[in-house]
């Protein structure tokens, strides 16, 4: 065994947890390709309810920029007429203690005009964006919506993952209150 | 001082990186941040997720053998989370550039650490009825401190893992409070329990503040806001009313309530043998070891053939 | 009871057991897996088929009208290998990673093919449960036949390996479809569905895949037909451990 041995590459993962709330990153896996990772993504991140869908995305897809730090320039991007264009999937963290969510999508010819572009287009100035990340939307695998029965069904049976499921509580009372009227007796 | 601490305190961007933390800022990946800083986070994350790894095995070999359906359902979800936990822990220490090669590496060849309170044998079924009470009772109040540090991707994780963590106490708590009052087998098993994962338990929380440098250092940085002794008088001061009411006893003759505090006073631990453990001469340490490098070597054929697959889509599709 | 839902009865019970008993080969996988996130899938997989088996077992338990939990608790824990119904693959020790992917892949459509025959089962219970772990199943489908097409188109050694776990466990699959003499009645009245049309389904769908992933069918090999009752060597020893506790202390509620 050497430290070179794969530990699989890494991919981020980004859950929605009802149709109605943008996707948010809640971390990452490892796995060999994007359809394990898929797979390994709701294994680790679905087990319990509350999920509507998960998207995973090579890490190393990912270009990230801070909030604080200047763009250089600051301009608009340009694109150029004959440069050609894809989506880039864009997420921005405005909370101190929140993460990556989905804010939406721009067309650029490269990831750092994504960023540029993202920045001027999809900031809001009341709440602006502390750390900003975008990917091509090409990269981003998606579970299918036919598909939620079976990968996001099975966290909500299982009660036993809730800490309502167990009688520790219930127990504990039942079990003072007797103590209490075995001594209230004894001292009679 | 912090291994790696070699930052002028008038440096202009260390002071307003602490001014940051100050205001109650969180630290993320591509911020600047003192090297001390990232070391000692990259150590302690990495460690935390070790130990997750590692407790998966004194519990996990207890599954085959729960004596009803429902035990089983438990502890595999509980078994399973741990896994799922050392996941967002890994996660977390590579947002500051530690890769996972890199980290399971150390944990194999004994750099790493990781907590020691699973370097003690599960010898009996009752075990894991007390492990979920009291060592992961003692987990979450470290957890929920955690939960507000410093540093953004650390803190989050904790938030989740303090979710999930719940149930895992509860079950065993409930395991707990029905041997205890159950069959003179269970009483004792139970009890034989409490006495042998009493004082591991406390030595999660550490050495005494006295004892453990570090820490003003971790306070001022807000990842930790609360010290090793007061965390374990906390958990004290919780626990032990609660085992006294159904019929347990402690293996201190000391522990008596200051009256005067409220407090639990308790006895002096062991930190001979709290050392020993943490150095790996503990009961367990090699076996733990040796597990988990054996899964990774025999696993190492099967990691290859995947990436190869991998690679052969890449190239055709 | 009548005959055919005493035969049901019987039917479900060597569900439920062979649903147990991979379990537990599964979750002997527990903290020892090739890496963290099969640590965490292949867990999850032996989470679902404990579950299955609850779930069997307390549709047997409601055919005869028995206290659920205590009573499926004591034909867990309290039988011995003799009075278990589960077919021999389950019995079988892990072996390597190509060998439990297999064998849960063999299973898992084994089970598909059953569940969807038993979604028009004239016995409502079983065809709700059916309806529940499907979607369950579709996921367990999902993993391990991703690991058989990528085991055995991986590398030189992982294709000899789950080569040899095919040669291992071709002649045990097919006892997924056998029945117990007395569950054949439930099958005569359209309760549960036809076993060799079952199998035919499976057959065709493993072979697709098998040979999607560049194995090689083992040919000519004898199927092990011995039925519901006759185990393997490993199943006392699995017992022994799985009963361990429960039986020191036959009274205890844990």
């Amino acid at each position: 065994m050497t430290v070179d041995d794969t530990q699989w590459p890494r991919f981020q993962v980004f859950k929605q947890d009802r149709l109605d709330v943008p996707f948010e990153n809640v971390g990452s896996v490892h796995a060999p390709d994007a359809e394990m990772a898929l797979q390994n993504a709701r294994d680790v991140f679905v087990r319990r309810p509350d999920c509507a869908g998960l998207w995973v995305v090579p890490a190393e897809a990912i270009l990230e920029e801070s909030g604080r730090v200047p763009t250089a320039g600051g301009e608009e991007s340009q694109g150029g007429g004959t440069a050609s264009t894809e989506a880039f999937l864009v997420f921005v963290k405005q909370d101190q203690s929140g993460t990556h969510i989905y804010r939406g999508q721009v067309e650029a010819p490269s990831p750092t005009h994504a960023l540029i572009l993202a920045r001027s287009s999809l900031d809001d100035p009341d709440r602006p964006g502390i750390v900003w990340w975008v990917c091509p939307a090409r990269a981003v695998v998606r579970s299918e919506p036919d598909e939620a029965e079976s990968m996001f069904g099975p966290a909500r049976g299982k009660l036993y993952r809730q800490p309502g499921y167990y009688r520790a509580d219930s127990m504990m009372r039942a079990i003072k209150a007797r103590r209490r009227r075995e001594q209230d007796e004894a001292s009679e | 001082m912090i291994e790696g601490d070699t930052q002028d305190l008038e440096d202009p961007q260390a002071q307003a990186f602490e001014a940051r933390i100050a205001r109650g800022e969180k630290v993320e990946p591509r911020d600047w941040m003192p090297e001390a800083y990232r070391k000692q986070l990259i150590r302690m994350i990495s460690q935390h997720a070790h130990s997750e790894i590692v407790g998966m095995l004194p519990e996990g070999a207890w599954i085959t053998r729960a004596p009803s359906l429902r035990r089983k359902l438990v502890l595999l979800s509980k078994v399973q989370d741990e896994a799922g936990h050392g996941e967002y822990l890994y996660h977390a220490a590579e947002t500051l550039g530690a890769t996972r090669e890199e980290m399971i590496e150390a944990l194999h060849s004994g750099n790493a650490k990781y907590a020691s309170v699973f370097n003690y044998p599960t010898l009996s079924w009752a075990d894991i009825g007390v492990i979920g009470w009291f060592v992961d009772g003692a987990a979450i109040l470290n957890q929920t401190m955690l939960a507000k540090c410093s540093y953004g991707p650390y803190s989050r994780a904790m938030v989740r893992i303090c979710a999930e963590e719940s149930f895992h106490k509860k079950q065993g708590q409930e395991m707990v409070i029905l041997m205890s009052g159950g069959t003179p087998n269970q009483r004792q098993m139970v009890q034989d329990a409490v006495n042998r994962w009493w004082w591991p338990t406390l030595m999660m929380f550490g050495p005494h503040d006295t004892d453990s440098p570090n820490t003003p250092q971790l306070v001022r940085w807000k990842i930790k806001t609360r010290t090793n002794d007061e965390l374990r008088q906390t958990f004290i001061d919780q626990m032990v009313p609660e085992i006294m009411v159904l019929g347990l006893s402690l293996p201190d003759p000391d522990l008596r309530l200051d009256e005067v505090t409220g407090h639990w006073r308790h006895g002096e631990i062991d930190w001979d043998e709290f050392w020993r453990v943490v150095g790996g001469n503990g009961p367990c340490n090699q076996d733990r070891l040796a597990a988990r490098r054996k899964a990774h070597d025999d696993g190492s054929w099967v990691r290859r053939a995947l990436s190869a697959y991998a690679a052969r889509q890449v190239q055709t599709g | 009871m009548s005959e055919p839902l005493e035969a049901l009865a019987e039917y479900v019970l060597a569900m439920a057991d062979d649903e147990l008993i991979l379990s537990h080969r599964d979750s002997e996988w527990t903290g020892h897996a090739p890496i963290l996130e099969e640590d965490i899938a292949f867990t999850n997989i032996a989470l679902d088929e404990m579950g299955h088996a609850a779930v069997w077992y307390t549709i047997r338990a409601e055919l005869l009208g028995a206290e659920p939990e205590a009573y499926s608790d004591r034909l867990v824990f309290q039988r011995s290998a003799e009075d278990y119904r589960c077919t021999p693959l389950v019995e079988l020790p892990n072996g390597d990673w190509a060998f439990s992917m297999l064998r849960q892949y063999l299973f898992d459509i084994g089970e598909k093919v059953r569940l969807e025959g038993l979604l028009s089962s004239g016995h409502t219970p079983i065809a709700h449960a059916a309806a529940k772990l499907r979607p369950e199943e579709a996921y367990h489908e999902r993993h391990t036949r991703a690991w058989v097409l990528r085991l055995g188109q991986g590398t030189p050694e992982s294709r000899g390996r789950m080569q040899a776990a095919l040669d291992g466990l071709w002649s045990f699959a097919p006892g997924l479809f056998a029945l117990d003499p007395s569950a054949e009645p439930a099958s005569q009245v359209g309760l549960v569905p036809d076993a060799g049309r079952l199998r035919q389904r499976w057959e065709d769908e493993v072979k697709m895949t098998l040979n999607e992933a560049g194995l090689t069918i083992p040919e000519g090999v004898a199927p092990v037909t011995d039925g519901r009752r006759k185990h393997t060597e490993h199943l006392a020893g699995l017992l022994t451990e799985l009963q361990s506790v429960a039986r020191a202390d036959p009274i205890a509620a844990w």
